[in-house]
């Protein structure tokens, strides 16, 4: 009993309290959001975002953080797309997005590491850049990119989407890899305490350099699957995914001081998220306050998580 | 993420090793952009271009001295583009449904003041992170200026709306007005109670405190003049228009905050100037006329100033040690 209310108190059990109510309280609304059908849009809609929330945790829990995933994704599907569209062999143009995305994180990592640029202003930089650059490359409208093996996303495996298939592996990698192996407990311990990591030996800044780097690369795959969806360059697509990722973070326990986060948990959140958004798009809710709804999850998400440990000062 | 001393690297920059002040950095980088953008584009050096481009740089520049006065007691306002926008909206669509031009603007200038508000009580009394806060605040924003917009409302005939159409002896009234503004900014960071707890709090919040500030109803003033100057700010683009325009100002948070580190103000806090500040509006402002009048879409300017908000901060960094 003991064990079961400890477990309680997590942040993944408070997250995945919270989705179940949300569920139930909205399915007894609506009656058509616990479906097999509707569960599985949800999933698969949310799973690009997982695989992002992803490496956005790992970079959180790291101390670090990056606000360009969202113009990351972009990018990376926009060049992957347009090299396909250049024929460019796919088994070049395709990977290219997570190699792309690789380099950005390492960017970022380059800016906040050597440079020591406050993180969120470094990546807040790197998310316009991003966006400008992804822009140009991929001009005012997008291109259909017709080839089937491109449009692999669309397909589905055992009768689920095959980007549900795909995030399940890269949460259950991204889970074992921070919480079951020394690499994960260097990067935990490295933004608990950059101080004392540094006093045991541990490189600070080359733990931050691998979290930044698998963010990007995690990015840059999402991107690839986006694009893939979508069967089409799009130079729009998952920009501003940054707020949804950094709020299901946030109300997965994550915090900006680092340290703390877990990727079941974020990724629980990414599904709370996108039941609320289903819920809002079965009420006819408008698009804009939807928007507006995510600002204040996020402002909520983080004042709720920061008060127990005193937060910023 | 907290910053902490790091050990001095007596690292200094060539301006500093020639006793040249940021400031003089600044007005020299601004004379190289206009002999630079005249040598390329001969429209660039006429009274009717630098006067546009003072007129459209004007909004920037009301923004900026809020946005100062945040950063300079350790905030970081990054809602100030989108509550602008909201507010040219709000005043916009009260005028239309009926309401007295005073009192609309007024309806403007509340909003921005209430978002100040609402960024100060989440970022000072729930202890959040005022970039985080701020991010929050700009999508919400952003999305009630688009909800609430009305595409086919009609276009404000209100003298007192419009009032920034006006000219006075040649000048624009919006140039006059954030000249008007920079001064009393100045006046009030140098040299009143108000403005200079802004420095004591921002260099050390705790020493503050225990000097006997209201460190925490203070640090919430800042950002409801930040948020106040925004709403300012979204009149007078609204009344430059005569319409209040949801997608106005996207992307100016970046210049603005890229202007104010430029001028000098310590990302951590406590430190810079309104005149800095001033100075790096400007050579902004001259920036971006010069980069469109070259015909550079705003996708590449997008990239531009994106790249040169590195540079503030990095260069800021090797002052200061940086981000550990």
């Amino acid at each position: 009993m003991t064990r079961l209310k400890a477990w309680a108190l997590t942040p993944t059990a408070l997250v995945f309290i919270s989705w179940v109510i949300v569920l139930a309280v909205s399915q007894a609304m609506l009656g058509t959001v616990v479906t097999p059908q509707n569960l599985t849009t949800i999933v698969a809609l949310s799973s690009t975002t997982i695989i992002t929330g992803v490496g956005f945790t790992i970079t959180m829990v790291a101390g670090v953080f990056d606000l360009s995933v969202g113009s990351a994704m972009m990018i990376t599907g926009v060049v992957a797309g347009t090299l396909a569209l250049k024929d460019v062999p796919l088994f070049l143009a395709m990977p290219s997005a997570v190699v792309l995305g690789a380099a950005i994180g390492a960017t970022n990592a380059f800016l906040v590491t050597k440079l020591r640029i406050n993180p969120i202003i470094a990546t807040l930089g790197m998310l316009f850049a991003l966006k400008g650059a992804g822009q140009l490359i991929g001009g005012g409208r997008g291109t259909q990119v017709l080839d089937p093996t491109f449009r692999f996303a669309r397909d589905d495996f055992l009768g689920l989407p095959i980007p549900i298939f795909i995030m399940a592996v890269v949460v259950i990698v991204g889970h074992y890899l921070l919480a079951y192996t020394a690499l994960g407990r260097r990067i935990t311990a490295v933004g608990d305490n950059a101080v004392g990591a540094r006093e045991v030996a541990i490189n600070v800044e080359r733990y931050r350099v691998y979290a930044l780097i698998i963010c990007g690369a995690l990015a840059g795959l999402s991107g690839l699957i986006v694009t893939s969806i979508l069967g089409a360059t799009d130079a729009q697509q998952s920009v501003g995914r940054e707020i949804d990722v950094a709020t299901a973070a946030f109300l997965g326990g994550a915090a900006l001081a680092g340290g703390r986060g877990s990727v079941i948990a974020t990724s629980i959140a990414v599904l709370l998220l996108a039941t609320l958004y289903n819920v809002f798009i079965q009420l006819n809710v408008r698009p804009e306050f939807v928007q507006v709804v995510s600002g204040a999850l996020l402002v909520l998400a983080v004042a709720f998580n920061t008060r127990p440990s005193g937060g910023y000062k | 993420m907290t910053t902490r001393t790091v050990p001095a690297t007596e690292q200094r920059s060539l301006a500093e090793r020639f006793h040249i002040s940021s400031s003089a950095v600044l007005v020299g980088i601004i004379v190289v952009e206009i002999i630079f953008f005249s040598a390329v584009q001969p429209a660039f050096l006429t009274a009717t271009n630098l006067l546009n481009a003072a007129r459209a740089s004007s909004v920037m520049g009301i923004v900026a001295i809020g946005v100062t006065f945040g950063l300079i007691s350790g905030a970081v306002d990054l809602s100030v583009a989108s509550v602008l926008a909201l507010s040219g909206v709000v005043g916009h669509t009260l005028l239309t449904s009926g309401v007295p031009g005073p009192i609309a603007v007024a309806g403007a200038l509340v909003t921005g003041a209430l978002f100040g508000l609402f960024n100060g009580i989440v970022t000072v009394r729930f202890r959040v992170n005022s970039l985080i806060t701020t991010i929050g605040t700009l999508t919400i924003a952003r999305g009630l200026a688009f909800g609430i917009a009305d595409d086919a409302a009609p276009r404000s005939r209100d003298a007192f709306f419009n009032l920034f159409q006006t000219r006075l002896l040649g000048v624009p009234l919006a140039v006059l007005a954030c000249g008007l503004l920079f001064l009393a900014g100045w006046y009030v960071l140098w040299y009143t109670r108000f403005g200079r707890y802004a420095y004591a709090i921002g260099d050390n919040s705790a020493a503050a405190w225990e000097a006997g500030l209201k460190v925490d109803r203070l640090r919430i003033g800042y950002l409801v003049l930040s948020g106040f100057l925004a709403g300012f700010a979204g009149w007078v683009l609204a009344s430059m228009a005569a319409t209040g325009n949801k997608g106005a100002a996207a992307g100016t948070e970046l210049i603005v905050i890229t202007a104010v580190l430029l001028g000098g103000v310590g990302f951590t806090g406590g430190s810079g100037s309104m005149s800095g500040t001033l100075i790096a509006v400007v050579l902004m402002g001259i920036l971006v006329n010069g980069m469109s009048l070259m015909g550079l879409i705003s996708t590449y300017q997008i990239i531009v100033i994106g790249l040169l908000l590195l540079v503030a901060m990095a260069a800021q960094t090797r002052r200061t040690g940086g981000w550990r």
